[in-house]
């Protein structure tokens, strides 16, 4: 029987990145933790049991699979909202546009320039990943900042190691390339 | 301008930085769901799929709400078809009828109608 206690400090651990890494994706606050959260009870229903060494590679591929779903229902959704105002009945995005501003950095930034500079190196970053297309994204938060080899993030992602590594190298391309626009050298 | 050091590096710090910056209303939001699947996951459950269930019933309501506009405004082209054709037979007719050598008031006329229905079978 698993420890809850185990099993919170987990997600404890990962639920800030994985919440990024959705919001990145469904661009949306309350969307982005409405994914997290079901990729959290699908780990916790499914396989609590398993050993916790497998949890990170199997809470990605659940999360990874729980925004692709998303992507699919948007897909779906959107088709219908154009046909909808197509006929002039479309309703407006309903959804909460709550800011993606963040809480200004902590007490340990002493200089207001640069804490200012940093944010906005910070949003600059966010808004060139995503830019990036689904899959490069994926590949390379998987690959670079989860920490995950290529296997791992094929089997996260569902596709071959070739592709995992098609898609970083055109994604460090891609940011590298956009971060350049703002003046930002890799 | 500000240079970083290396690609990924420097991409993975930013990133890491951004984790400890969300929002705090967020990082709330998302410490209260997870206490929540954690440790009550059959309420996280309930709770969840109720939320997905009346976005699912919303969106399955547009849909008819969109067939059934559809399936209107496919009836009304048809009606408004169908009538336009109708307005231009009678248009035609009238036209024959103003334009004819007859007066339009000897096709009121029953002797001219049993006329032509007797030079007709003939």
């Amino acid at each position: 029987m698993t420890d809850p206690a185990e099993l919170d400090r987990f997600l404890a651990g990962v639920e800030r990145r994985a919440y990024l890494q959705a919001r990145f994706a469904v661009q949306d606050e309350a969307a982005a933790l409405d994914v997290v959260q079901d990729a959290m009870i699908k780990l916790v229903t499914s396989y609590r049991e398993r050993p916790a060494v497998e949890w990170p590679l199997l809470f990605q591929r659940i999360l990874q699979n729980t925004i692709k779903d998303y992507y699919r229902r948007q897909k779906v959704k959107n088709a219908w909202q154009v046909a909808l105002s197509t006929l002039g009945l479309g309703d407006r995005h309903d959804g909460d546009e709550e800011s993606a501003e963040y809480d200004p950095p902590g007490d340990e930034e002493d200089d207001p320039a640069e804490r200012l500079a940093q944010g906005q190196r910070l949003a600059i970053v966010e808004k060139c990943l995503q830019e990036l297309p689904l899959r490069q994204r994926q590949a390379f938060l998987l690959r670079y900042w989860e920490g995950m080899d290529t296997a791992q993030t094929a089997e996260a992602m569902g596709c071959t190691e070739g592709s995992v590594k098609t898609h970083c190298s055109r994604a460090v391309a891609a940011l590298g390339k956009a971060l350049a626009r703002y003046g930002i050298e890799l | 301008m500000k240079k970083l050091t290396s690609p990924a590096d420097s991409l993975v710090r930013h990133l890491d930085a951004l984790a400890q910056q969300i929002p705090a209303r967020a990082a709330n939001r998302l410490e209260h769901r997870r206490k929540q699947v954690v440790y009550h996951p059959e309420a996280a459950m309930r709770q969840h799929s109720s939320l997905s269930l009346g976005r699912r019933w919303l969106h399955q309501h547009r849909i008819m709400a969109g067939s059934l506009l559809l399936a209107l405004l496919m009836g009304g082209l048809g009606a408004y078809h169908l009538n336009s054709d109708r307005q231009h037979t009678v248009g035609e007719v009238d036209a024959a009828l103003l334009g004819g050598d007859l007066p339009p008031g000897a096709y009121t006329n029953p002797q001219f109608v049993q006329w032509l229905q007797e030079h007709a079978q003939q």
